[in-house]
This record gives C-alpha cells, structure tokens and sequence, in this order.
C-alpha cells in the first residue's frame, strides 16, 4: 500500500500572513519600545548616566584611593620609618630615609616618604602592614599628571591633603584609633573650571562621610 | 628675535580666534583608538558605556583603525612583543594626535619591573597625559580626558603658520600651560 504524505500549502498561509499591514506594524511594534525607551531616556527617568564631572558615585567606605600620611599631635608625621609599607609593597613604590627624632620614646622618623604614585598599584598592603596607622587611603581617584616627575608624591605632599574634603578617607583597618587621631581641617574649595565649559557647582552633592566632627556629632 | 618677541607677536586676535576654533574642535571630538592591552581596557570599556558615557566629551568614538583616530588611549601592560606595534600604530596615526597611558603598567610598567614588561609606553610614544591606578576607575579616565582637553586648548595650532621666528610649541607650553 502506498502511503501519501501529508502536505500543507505553506504558501497560502505565508501569504495570509505576509499582509502589506502586518510588513507596516510590525517594526512599528518593534520600535515602540525604543522610542518609549527613548523618551524615558530623554526625559531623565531611567538614565543609567553618571553625569561624572557634576555628579559624583559614592564610593564605599573601604575604597582604596591615594594615600595619607596621618600625622601626630604636633604635626609631625607618625611615620616610624620602619620599612614595612616598602617592604609589603608589590611594586615597590614607596622610598623612605630615616632620621632622628627629638623625642626619646620614639626610635625613628621619616626624612624622607616619597610615593610614586603611577607605580602605586593601590592595593593596600602599605596600610595592612603599618604598625603605627601612619599611613592610611583616601578616596581621592583624580591624581592625573601630564609627566611622570609630577606623581612622585613626598612627604608634605603625603600629608596635606587638600582635596580629602571632597574625596573623604578610604580604607584604614584601625577606623576609630585614625578617626580619633586625624584632624584634617575643611578648606575652602577650589573652584574648578575644565575644557572651557566644565565647572564644578558650588552646591553638588558630594560624597558622603568626609569630615569626622560631624559624625562624631551624630553618634551623640 | 627675542623669545618673549615671538610668543607676543604670535598671540594676536585673528590667530588666538583661529587657535580656540581649531582647539575648541580637536577637543571636542577626540576619536580614540581601541588599544586594549590588558585589564585596564575593560575599565576602558566600561567608561564608553552609558554609565559614564564617554559620549558626553565627544570622545566616545572609538575606532578600530589608527588612520580614524585621534587619540591612542594605551590601555594595559605593553609588554616587549607589544611595543613595536604600539609604536607602528602611533605612526600610522595622523596629526595631531594624543596619547594618555592608561594605569601603572602603560605609565610606568607597575608591578612588573621584569624583562619582559615595557618599563612606561613613554619609553616608546610621547604621552600628554598619565592616569594612576590600577586599573584607573571610570572617572579618573574622565578626568585625564577632561584634562587632556584642557591641554589641547593650551596649544597654538596657527602659531607654526602666522607666527614668525623658529620656535617650539614645548617652549610656549612651557610658559602657558597652566598645570594642577
């Protein structure tokens, strides 16, 4: 017995439902997404955009930025110039010259801290290693330098910090012993003007947590 | 000539008006080229998307051939294989053109100073603008970029057409180039 396959006329349903209509819509379907997506877009209600100079992203509280040097009561850096920072460091970033310190309770301190800061792979293993949480990180990411002699960052450079206002502290493992012992003083800001069109705003929402008073006034 | 005689002579009101035009238009469209190297290309990557969106400077054009581009954004650790080509492709790029060296590895060589890591593409290429880290966040790129700008606006483009007397651009930009 022969069997007969059983066939379908593809062509006439193909043709019912390649209609001119349907061939008009259905990128218009398609498209009504993307122009709502668009117009979300347009009108600022699901822009993903960090509008970077202007608006910042919060880092967390751990965030490995450029370093500081914690200084003592008096000012002078609480260095110890004991080499473990240059020692843990995997690029070998940081140079340090000892020298004498007047009190007789402390063996040593640093002549010299220079950091370099295109080396610096901001691991934070200096700050694991310190002993004495003399040096601890900020938040600080724009540290962008048109020659290389300018990121050789010394010892005065390393413990001014002027723009930790804006930035904030990073990561110190011994939060409450730095937070107690660091004062840094808020300056004014410099107003920044970049390519011409770029202009920090004066009241901008910047990054939360920067000056340690004000918190402490909140705990209380 | 005296050297102060030049510089002012140069600085009229036509050829500084030609200079931002010609200024304004070079760092408003910096075309960088894809030269991902290493890890730092993804924060490269991630710069173009629409979190921080490159597009915003202009810059988010990135072409995948160096005679398109306009900027060499070096973006990873040029090891020794790599340099040659690195050096080929910044010739085959069309003035003017920039270079910003992208993290510790393409600035200085990083944690690699081994035989077989470029110790700085600076060794190879001259480089406007160095951007620390490791890799350098979204922003910081954005800020080098915005910086570079702010260097392409310092130039005198016209100053080698008007400008009488013999006189490097490095001379004049060492005297006008506002730093920090």
């Amino acid at each position: 017995m022969k069997k007969i396959a059983k066939t379908i006329n593809v062509s006439e349903i193909a043709e019912r439902e390649n209609s001119l209509v349907k061939e008009i819509f259905s990128p218009l379907s398609g498209m009504k997404l993307t122009m709502s997506r668009m117009v979300q877009n347009l009108t600022g209600q699901v822009s993903p955009t960090i509008n970077y100079p202007e608006e910042r992203r919060s880092y967390s509280d751990r965030y490995r930025g450029a370093h500081i040097l914690t200084a003592r009561e008096d000012g002078t850096p609480r260095c110890v110039a004991c080499y473990m920072c240059a020692t843990a460091c995997p690029a070998d970033c940081i140079y340090i010259e000892p020298k004498e310190h007047p009190d007789p309770h402390i063996e040593k301190q640093a002549a010299r801290f220079e950091i370099d800061m295109l080396r610096c792979v901001f691991c934070g293993f200096c700050v694991d290693a310190c002993p004495e949480e003399a040096i601890i990180m900020s938040r600080e990411t724009e540290i962008t330098a048109f020659s290389r002699g300018e990121t050789m960052w010394d010892l005065v450079r390393l413990m001014k910090r002027p723009e930790l206002k804006e930035f904030g502290m990073g990561y110190r493992p011994n939060e409450t012993l730095v937070d107690s012992q660091v004062m840094f003083v808020p300056t004014e800001k410099v107003q920044k003007k970049m390519a011409g069109r770029i202009t920090l705003k004066e009241d901008v929402e910047m990054i939360p947590n920067v000056t340690y008073k004000v918190q402490d006034d909140e705990k209380q | 000539m005296a050297r102060e005689e030049i510089v002012e002579s140069s600085s009229g009101i036509i050829t500084s008006t030609v200079d931002f035009v010609f200024n304004w238009a070079r760092a408003s469209a910096l075309w960088p080229m894809t030269f991902g190297l290493a890890c730092c290309a993804i924060e490269m990557m991630a710069t173009g998307a629409s979190r921080f969106d490159m597009d915003r400077f202009g810059a988010g054009v990135f072409r995948p051939s160096p005679r398109q581009s306009d900027l060499m954004i070096v973006a990873g650790t040029p090891t020794l294989k790599m340099a040659p080509v690195i050096k080929r492709v910044w010739d085959q790029m069309p003035e003017p053109k920039w270079c910003i060296a992208m993290g510790a590895c393409a600035s200085t060589g990083g944690p690699f100073p081994t035989y077989s890591t470029l110790q700085g593409v600076d060794r190879i290429v001259p480089v406007d603008v160095y951007i620390p880290g490791c890799p350098p966040r979204p922003e910081a790129l954005l800020y080098g970029l915005m910086r570079l700008q702010d260097k392409i606006m310092q130039e005198h483009p016209t100053r080698f057409v008007f400008g009488k007397g013999n006189i490097s651009q490095e001379d004049v930009e060492g005297e006008t180039l506002v730093t920090a």
